[in-house]
C-alpha cells in the first residue's frame, strides 16, 4: 500500500493503481507460464512420435532414415480422380517436408504406390523440381515403387531425370507412348505444335482446340497464376501420351501458381461471406459461361471455356481441372462432378482425356 | 488510300502465341503494333487468318480487339478473312463487329467470296 500523504483522492488514486498493476503483473506471469506449459506438451507430443528426429538435433542435422510423415503418407493410388483427397495431402506433405528438412535430406518413398496416373506423375516431377529450385541445399533420394507398372510410367515421363543414381532408359509400358514432359515459361507455342505432332493426327477443328487450349493454358499461368513481381519461379509442366490399344491419349498441364478460384474470385458477390460460391462452383461457372478474369475487363474471360472446347466435339472426352481445393470434371456428355477438399494442392492441374480420335 | 494485305501465317506467323510480348514469341501485341496498326494507318488491310494452327482469344483479342478499344475509327479499314475457324469466328464477330468480316459479307455475283 503506498504510505504517500497528501489529498485523500490523490491516495484513493495512487492505491487503486499500484493495485491494478500487481494484478496485471500476477496475470502477464500466469499466461507465461500458461505458454510454457503449452509448448512443452506439444514438445512431448513431437517426440513421442517422431523420436528421430529429436536425436538428430536441429536444421542442418536430419536423420538419414525413411521419416515417417513421408513414408506413412504416400498412398498405393496417387489418382486425382479416384483418390483426389489422398493424392493432394501426399504432396502437400512432400513440400511441407522438405521445407521442415532444409538443409538436411529427405526420402521421398514411392514403394507402396501401386497405380500412378501420368497427371499425379506430372505433379511430383513439378514438386521435385520446385525442391531443387528452392531447397539447394537438401538431398532427395527416392524409394523407387515395387511394382513394375508404376516404375515404368514414371520412367518414361522423364521423372527420374530429376533422381540421383536412377537409369533414366525408358521401360516398356505396354501399349502406352509418352511424350517426355516439358517445363518451360511463357507461352511457348513450339512446345504445343511439337505434342500434337507426336500425336495421332486429329481433325483440324480438334488440332484447332487442342492448340487453343494449351496456349490459353499457358497464358493464364503467366499472366494470373504467379506474381508476376517475383519473376524467378514460374514454371508450367506439359505432358502428353497416347495409347495405340485403347486409342486413348490424354495431355496434362500443371503450374504451381495461386490457383483459378483465387485469381478469379474479383467479383463483389463471390467475396461476400453469405454468398460466397465455393472454388469448384466458381471454376465451374468460368468453364461454361466465361467472362470471369482476375482483370475484371469485359472483353477478357474467354480462357477458362476455352479449355473444355476440346472435349466438346469429341466422342469420349473429359476434362479435370483441379486448383487449390477445388476439383471439377467435365465429360463431354454434359456430366460435370465438382467437389471441395480440406488438403490444397498447391497449384493448378488441367488434365484432358479422350477415349476415341476427335473428330 | 493504300490497301495491304497481311497473311498470318506467310507474314507472321502459323502458330500465334500469347497476349502480351513479355509472355513469349509472336504475342498479340507484337502482330498489333508491328504489322496491324502500322497498316492501318496508311489505308485498308485485308487480313487473311486462314491456315493457322489456331487462334487463342488472348492473341486475337489484344491485336484486333485492342485495336477497335483504342483505335475505333480505324477498325472500318479493317477486312478480315476467315474460313477454317468457327470459334475464332465468333470472338472476332464480338470483339470488332464494325470490320468487314468474310463470313458475314455474302459472296458477291461472281462467286467471289
Amino acid at each position: 500500500m503506498c504510505k504517500l500523504g497528501g489529498h485523500p483522492f490523490a491516495r484513493v488514486t495512487l492505491n487503486t493503481l499500484w493495485t491494478m498493476s500487481v494484478r496485471w503483473r500476477q496475470s502477464h506471469n500466469a499466461n507465461r507460464l500458461r505458454i510454457q506449459k503449452r509448448r512443452l506438451r506439444s514438445l512431448e507430443k513431437a517426440r513421442k512420435r517422431n523420436p528421430l528426429s529429436f536425436i538428430a538435433g536441429a536444421k542442418g542435422n536430419a536423420p538419414t532414415e525413411l521419416r515417417p510423415e513421408v513414408d506413412n503418407a504416400c498412398p498405393e493410388i496417387l489418382d486425382f480422380v479416384k483418390c483426389p483427397q489422398d493424392t493432394a495431402k501426399f504432396f502437400s506433405l512432400l513440400r511441407k517436408r522438405a521445407h521442415k528438412c532444409g538443409a538436411g535430406e529427405m526420402v521421398v518413398n514411392l514403394r507402396n504406390v501401386n497405380e500412378v496416373t501420368p497427371a499425379a506423375a506430372l505433379v511430383l516431377i513439378a514438386e521435385l523440381c520446385r525442391i531443387n529450385f528452392f531447397h539447394r541445399k537438401l538431398k532427395v533420394k527416392v524409394a523407387l515403387p515395387a511394382a513394375p507398372e508404376p516404375h515404368a510410367l514414371l520412367s518414361n515421363v522423364g521423372f527420374y531425370e530429376y533422381c540421383d543414381g536412377v537409369s533414366t532408359e525408358k521401360s516398356v509400358s505396354g501399349s502406352r507412348i509418352f511424350w517426355k514432359h516439358r517445363r518451360g515459361v511463357d507461352v511457348r507455342q513450339d512446345a504445343v505444335a511439337e505434342l500434337i505432332n507426336f500425336l495421332p493426327k486429329l481433325s483440324k477443328s480438334a488440332t484447332q482446340r487442342l492448340f487453343e487450349a494449351l496456349v490459353e493454358g499457358m497464358q493464364n499461368t503467366s499472366e494470373h497464376a504467379y506474381n508476376r513481381s517475383k519473376r524467378s519461379y514460374r514454371f508450367w509442366w506439359l505432358l502428353g501420351y497416347q495409347d495405340t490399344k485403347t486409342k486413348e491419349m490424354a495431355f496434362c498441364f500443371f503450374d504451381q501458381g495461386a490457383g483459378i478460384p483465387q485469381t478469379i474470385r474479383t467479383r463483389f458477390k463471390d467475396k461476400l461471406f453469405l454468398f460466397r460460391p465455393t472454388g469448384s462452383e466458381l471454376i465451374h461457372t468460368a468453364v461454361m459461361e466465361g467472362r470471369y478474369s482476375r482483370t475484371k475487363e469485359k472483353s477478357r474471360g474467354r480462357g477458362l471455356p476455352a479449355l473444355k472446347r476440346f472435349i466438346d466435339d469429341a466422342i469420349e472426352g473429359e476434362l479435370l481441372i483441379f486448383s487449390r481445393e477445388s476439383q471439377c470434371v467435365f465429360r463431354d456428355h454434359g456430366q460435370i462432378k465438382s467437389g471441395d477438399y480440406d488438403t490444397k494442392l498447391h497449384g493448378t492441374l488441367i488434365s484432358w482425356t479422350l477415349r476415341a480420335n476427335g473428330q | 488510300m493504300a490497301n495491304k494485305t497481311i497473311v498470318l501465317i506467310e507474314d507472321f506467323t502459323d502458330a500465334p502465341g500469347g497476349r502480351f510480348r513479355e509472355d513469349g514469341d509472336f504475342s498479340g501485341e507484337q502482330f498489333r503494333d508491328d504489322e496491324l496498326l502500322p497498316a492501318l494507318k496508311e489505308g485498308t488491310v485485308t487480313v487473311d487468318l486462314n491456315g493457322a494452327l489456331g487462334l487463342p482469344a488472348s492473341f486475337l483479342d489484344e491485336s484486333f480487339g485492342a485495336v477497335a478499344r483504342k483505335h475505333s475509327k480505324l477498325v472500318e479499314r479493317l477486312t478480315i478473312v476467315l474460313d477454317d475457324n468457327e470459334i475464332a469466328q465468333k470472338h472476332l464477330s464480338e470483339m470488332i463487329p464494325r470490320a468487314t468480316l468474310s463470313w458475314q459479307t455474302p459472296p458477291t455475283s461472281a462467286g467471289k467470296t
